[in-house]
């Protein structure tokens, strides 16, 4: 569930999102991105030196139109869309993913 | 395959070493700030210095880097590689003889950094790229430096669809440097810092092992900024020789007129790449659980700081209103001593800026309630009146230990009389 949509500057004139979720982020999020072939999901898990440390990701299509940052256990992501004519629809399927989040 | 993966992060001197070079993280504010700072002097010829530098980095890397490299391709494959893991974009080099040749590509830091931060380009900007691309050309085919010539004739940044260089061959038309000397550095302090509850040596490796995003236009969009990691010796050079050509035409006015536009570069780089870092879920990741009051926002952040390649930064004071940091072999200091020997004055003006402005974030700017970095949120915090205001009180180039810097919240005044950034003894 998306609790606020909140449009963040972003100075590399892409349209930004920082989206405060109804629950903190877990590993269901990123099953939503599971094909590889079509996502660059990358992972850093810094426990072994930070213990209180949440682990951040980093979700980024291969067509490059959307960027997705954000740690397990933090209650927001932020998005970032690339300025196009699909821009719209892109934004669309994320938000409706986020918001089928528990 | 040339992988920076490969080379490990020194967290004895908080310094990343590729091929001889020292690496350091900056982004494209930054970048693009300090040169159209130096360009903006028209009565100084900085294009050849621009391309001189790099192509001084480049080719001293890759002499070292393709060192056990014999064959042609690979050797190009490497440069190509290093390229894109700076950040810089993307090269293709097939091309590419050892008579030279056009390299095109529609993705440069330069190019899209600029016209991102500052419009159309009424000139080619990729300085970088050009030279990096004629010390590359030197040493795929073991020529010297020397002899090889380059020039960006489409820019990106001026609306053209690529940017298009041109390589060949004939007496350099660019500045070629006297050689460096050796790096020199020295014992790192063991400096008592206030107690916090950031764990700052684990927090500068976790960082240090934190892999830039490197996307598939070869750019390395982390922080809300394009990043780079570049040749130390890149902004040392162009720094320095811009500041002694400032000499040549104005005295001891030209240093302190160059001083002030680098510590300017100083506060563009603490705004946005340490603002875009406090600001980012990365840092929320890592450092909330203990991040309990302002004073350990300056602990971490300047934990992270160690981690891009700066050198070691100590915090040996601080208060809402001052902060004093000790830096072993920052960057420009040890840059300084292998290419002119001891400096005569402090050269400490990133250091000097990018402190002042961690403060005004902090203290003034209340980053952690993630404040839109703006333009208009810049000049507020830095051109407003009452800000953080640093001198170097030490400089490891000048024959000191360490470089120190002293940052202090300042009122503001009728007759505003102190400079920012001299050295107190000057």
């Amino acid at each position: 569930m998306i609790r606020a949509a909140e449009k963040v500057y972003d100075c590399l004139h892409r349209e930004r999102y920082r989206y405060t979720l109804g629950a903190v982020v877990d590993e269901s999020l990123l099953a939503h991105y599971g094909d590889a072939a079509a996502f660059d999901v990358s992972v850093y898990d810094a426990r072994h030196l930070l213990p209180q440390a949440r682990v951040t990701f980093r979700v980024e299509p291969r067509d490059g139109r959307f960027l997705i940052n954000g740690a397990l256990g933090l209650d927001y992501v932020t998005i970032t869309y690339l300025r196009d004519a699909g821009m719209a629809a892109t934004r669309s399927a994320q938000e409706a993913i986020l918001a089928g989040l528990m | 395959m040339f992988d920076i993966a490969n080379f490990g992060y020194d967290f004895a001197t908080n310094r990343l070493v590729v091929g001889g070079e020292p690496m350091v993280l900056h982004c494209h504010h930054y970048n693009v700030f300090l040169q159209r700072s130096i360009q903006d002097a028209e009565y100084i010829d900085s294009a050849p210095i621009l391309v001189g530098a790099a192509a001084e980095v480049a080719f001293a890397q890759l002499t070292n880097l393709l060192s056990r490299t014999a064959e042609i391709p690979a050797r190009k494959a490497t440069v190509e590689a290093l390229y894109r893991a700076c950040g810089l974009g993307l090269i293709d080099l097939s091309a590419l003889t050892d008579r030279g040749g056009a390299v095109r590509t529609h993705s440069t830091h330069y190019s899209t950094g600029w016209k991102e931060k500052f419009g159309v380009s009424r000139a080619p900007v990729a300085f970088f790229s050009t030279g990096f691309l004629a010390g590359a050309l030197a040493a795929i085919y073991h020529l010297p430096l020397s002899d090889v010539q380059a020039r960006q004739t489409a820019c990106r940044s001026m609306g053209a669809d690529a940017d298009v260089f041109e390589l060949g061959r004939g007496p350099a038309d660019f500045t070629i440097f006297a050689p460096r000397r050796n790096p020199v550095l020295i014992a790192v302090g063991n400096d008592v810092e206030p107690a916090t509850s950031v764990d700052r040596a684990a927090v500068t490796r976790a960082v240090a092992e934190m892999q830039l995003p490197v996307n598939d236009e070869g750019l390395i969009p982390v922080f809300g900024v394009y990043a780079t990691r570049l040749h130390a010796d890149y902004y040392n050079r162009i720094s320095f020789a811009f500041e002694g050509e400032m000499t040549e035409a104005a005295g001891r006015q030209g240093v302190e007129i160059a001083a002030d536009l680098f510590i300017e570069a100083g506060h563009i780089c603490a705004f946005n790449t340490m603002g875009g870092i406090m600001c980012s879920p990365e840092w929320d990741a890592l450092m909330s659980p203990m991040l309990n009051t302002r004073e350990d926002w300056v602990h971490g952040i300047v934990a992270w700081w160690n981690a891009c390649g700066y050198g070691t930064g100590k915090v040996v004071d601080l208060s809402p209103t001052a902060l004093t940091v000790r830096l072993y072999n920052d960057y420009e200091s040890v840059g300084y001593n292998r290419m002119y020997g001891t400096a005569d004055h402090g050269v400490g003006y990133l250091v000097t800026g990018g402190f002042a402005g961690i403060m005004n974030l902090i203290y003034l700017g209340d980053i952690h309630t993630k404040p839109a970095l703006t333009p208009e949120f810049y000049d507020r915090l830095f051109k407003g009146g009452r800000a953080f205001k640093a001198r170097m009180t030490t400089c490891q180039a000048m024959g000191d230990p360490y470089t120190e810097i002293r940052a202090e919240l300042a009122e503001p005044t009728a007759a505003e009389g102190r400079r920012e950034g001299a050295r107190a003894s000057a």
